[in-house]
């Protein structure tokens, strides 16, 4: 029983007061740790380590004190932490989650943070100047890059990203996707493609580049996972951007190509789905091509009916050449194509897979390149480019390119329009029936 | 007698229930006010009508300074000084729901005129960022001079004004562009900005004793004037069917100018004495009360501007810089 002492305070005997003072320092501790304000709380929590340096990374703390790493090591590193490489020096870094940071010579960079009640905290590096190369592996990770005029928010994904010395930046997607926004608009950049950011202005569209030319600097970081940049799909994929003029288009409707919604489709899938559809009505492989944020797949040169049906299989894929095309010149070719040189009606479908609006090049296609589209095309997607999701605002469209020999003295010239539109060739060829339409 | 205290009773919860009627009929919720206090890291929200407390918000970071309201009123943004961070709080949940790192000693905070985007300057990177309302992004970092610390937009939005205290000047920035194009020269110290109801740009030199106007026209300054010692935020009512009238916190003085801001002769038409280093001002729509935030008394005084009555004192929190209301 307590008794009440001075000023009507309860008194405690010596056994309770030890858990009395152990009930106030928790108290304290707990009440501390609860209220500490969130920023508090994220500049003394490490959130990821230096790991590498060829060279020197000097690392910025928040009260100025400087440290340093030269070769390989784990020093760790906190919000608020500014780190730089100078013109000698690239590094690597690992932050928490798996994420791989290389900087570049002369780059510059503060990790700073956002929180939110709902998604907690996104880890943010402000990039100031230099170059930046970012791995993430297992999904979506909450990790944005800013630069002083773009932010680049990361969906899983490989990239490299640049702030120039007047702030405008520029961002190439090694693999997956990344959301690139200004001010002035957000733009999807995916794989294998690039896109530039300028003060005032919104991200240019995304355009193919040599991703591996763009990180053969992350190959000085030897012994890491950042020398392992694949082999990027613009160099193993031919372009076909901007296509050339085109017979006729037409879109081709998402539910034949994804069939089951609920389930994520990937860019594989969905060109197998198609080459299945061409093989079982004849074609043979197609060719595959890259395309701004997606692929393109072209079938072979065959010989059509009026009425934009096949011709019959004897006849659908003996096409002749033109004898001018042959290069180098030879004698018995090209009387043998002189000879048996076509008429009739050729048709190409160019099958364009894109969220990029397609304006075509105003170019016009002549017909012997068209046949050689297929064998100079790939021959199926490669690794980094059949993982990719068919996103929701992928399109399909299907360029028809329909050829006429008039007659043997008259070469071949596009038809522009067809008198078939879009959807009769694709309906006579019988393809839209083996999707399923 | 009891019945008589029955009545009394009586009357008072029939008025009650009218008042809640009459809340509940109109679908309107009373305007608040919202108070940054410095020292004490909190936002007290108050109403705006009973002047009461209603409730003391956590930012979840260090020396809340500048606050800017969204037009709807849901969403309160707030700028914390230490932490170099930006504050998103919930006004109906009354708690703060992110905390975004915009740069050392983030100041101020302003709303574009569309509320897409929160501007937010950072004295210790003379940077703006500019923060995504929508995704609490920052989009774009502007370098606008030394020690950014007043920001407001003109009146169609096309231009944002930034005083530099380093610099002491105003930097005009386009802001489709994000260009600065053009640079005025202002005074000592120069601190708070607002866009007056004239159209017109109003700036406080707090390092010295003069308010000045810019006329987005011309981006030039055309009129300079004395209040008294640092002054440090402006706000616009009317005494009777006179107005509107500048408001004018002079710190140094202990006092509000209240100045007539007729173009061609700006004069200070009386002086309201309020509390210690008075800095935060606000009207409220009507132009009928300013509310004044004392940064040495710690307590918010509430005038009417008719009579210069001293409505109420209410007590705030420790250091309140910032003063910023609802719509009713």
């Amino acid at each position: 029983m307590n008794h009440l002492g001075y000023l009507g305070m309860p008194q405690i005997n010596s056994r309770n007061r030890q858990y009395f003072v152990l009930l106030l320092w928790v108290l304290y501790v707990s009440g501390f740790t609860l209220f500490i304000p969130v920023t508090a709380r994220a500049e003394t929590t490490a959130v990821g380590i230096a790991k590498n340096a060829k060279g020197s990374l000097v690392v910025v703390r928040v009260d100025g004190i400087e440290e340093r790493l030269r070769g390989k090591g784990a020093l760790a590193l906190f919000e608020g932490d500014v780190l730089r490489t100078d013109d000698k020096s690239v590094a690597l870094i690992e932050l928490k989650s798996g994420i791989q940071v290389g900087l570049n010579r002369n780059t510059s960079f503060k990790i700073v943070s956002r929180w939110e009640k709902e998604s907690g905290i996104t880890r943010i590096l402000r990039l100031k100047q230099g170059m930046l190369w970012v791995k993430t592996s297992g999904g979506p990770k909450q990790l944005e890059v800013e630069t002083p005029v773009a932010i680049a928010v990361v969906r899983g994904t490989e990239f490299i990203i640049e702030a120039l010395q007047d702030g405008n930046s520029v961002l190439t997607v090694i693999e997956g996707l990344v959301e690139f926004g200004t001010a002035f608009g957000t733009c999807p950049i995916r794989t294998s493609t690039i896109s530039y950011a300028e003060q005032g202005k919104k991200c240019t569209k995304p355009v193919i580049t040599d991703v591996k030319t763009a990180a053969n600097w992350t190959a000085e970081l030897s012994g890491t996972a950042a020398a392992a940049v694949p082999d990027s799909a613009a160099t193993s994929l031919p372009i076909f951007w901007p296509p050339p003029d085109a017979s006729t288009h037409q879109k081709i409707p998402r539910e034949l190509l994804v069939p089951n919604n609920t389930q994520a489709q990937t860019w594989a899938s969905v060109a197998a789905r198609l080459e299945k559809a061409l093989t079982d009505n004849g074609y043979s492989s197609p060719g595959y091509y890259a395309v701004p944020e997606g692929f393109a797949l072209i079938s072979q040169l065959e010989r059509i009916n009026r009425d934009a049906t096949p011709s019959p299989p004897n006849v659908r894929w003996k096409i002749k050449v033109d004898p001018a095309s042959i290069k180098p010149f030879n004698l018995e070719s090209y009387l043998k194509a002189l000879l048996g040189k076509d008429e009739g009606l050729f048709r190409v479908i160019a099958f364009v897979f894109t969220p990029v609006p397609i304006i075509t090049s105003g170019e016009k296609i002549d017909m012997e390149q068209a046949k050689l589209w297929v064998g100079k095309g790939g021959s199926k997607l490669p690794k980094v480019l059949s993982k990719q999701i068919y996103d929701e605002d992928m399109e399909a469209t299907a360029l028809i390119y329909e050829f006429e020999i008039p007659s043997r003295r008259e070469p071949a010239r596009l038809n522009k329009p067809s008198e078939r539109n879009g959807q009769q060739h694709l309906k006579a060829a019988n393809i839209l029936k083996a999707l399923g339409g | 007698m009891i019945t008589r205290a029955a009545i009394l009773v009586l009357s008072l919860s029939l008025l009650s229930s009218c008042a809640e009627l009459e809340k509940k009929l109109s679908g309107k919720t009373p305007p608040r006010v919202f108070v940054a206090n410095e020292s004490s890291n909190s936002v007290t929200v108050i109403d705006a009508l009973t002047f009461k407390v209603i409730a003391t918000v956590d930012p979840k970071n260090f020396s809340t300074h500048d606050l800017a309201l969204s037009r709807d009123g849901t969403r309160l943004y707030a700028t914390n000084l230490a932490s170099g961070r930006l504050s998103v709080i919930d006004t109906k949940a009354l708690e703060t729901i992110a905390s975004i790192y915009t740069g050392s000693r983030c100041h101020v905070v302003a709303l574009t005129n569309d509320n897409r985007f929160a501007w937010v300057a950072n004295i210790g990177d003379d940077t703006i960022s500019i923060v995504d309302t929508d995704g609490f992004r920052i989009v774009g970092t502007l370098a606008v001079g030394k020690g950014p610390t007043g920001l407001t937009f003109s009146r169609d939005g096309s231009f944002a004004y930034v005083s530099n205290q380093g610099d002491k000047t105003v930097a005009v920035v386009d802001t489709a562009s994000y260009q600065v194009i053009k640079t005025i020269p202002v005074g000592s110290n120069p601190h708070f900005l607002t866009l007056g109801p004239d159209g017109r740009i109003w700036g406080a030199n707090s390092g010295g004793n003069d308010i000045y106007v810019i006329d987005p026209a011309t981006q030039t300054k055309v009129a300079t004037f004395e209040v008294g010692p640092n002054p440090q935020q402006i706000a616009f009512a009317y005494k009777g069917m006179v107005g509107p009238n500048a408001y004018v916190t002079v710190s140094g003085a202990n006092h509000v100018a209240v100045v007539s801001i007729n173009n061609t002769r700006m004069q200070v038409v009386e002086r309201i004495p309020v509390g210690e280093k008075p800095n935060g001002i606000l009207a409220n729509t009507e132009g009928t009360r300013i509310y004044v935030g004392n940064e040495g008394s710690n307590n918010l005084h509430v005038i009417d501007t008719g009579t210069n009555a001293l409505l109420a004192t209410v007590p705030v929190g420790l250091k309140p810089i910032r003063v910023v209301m609802s719509r009713n």
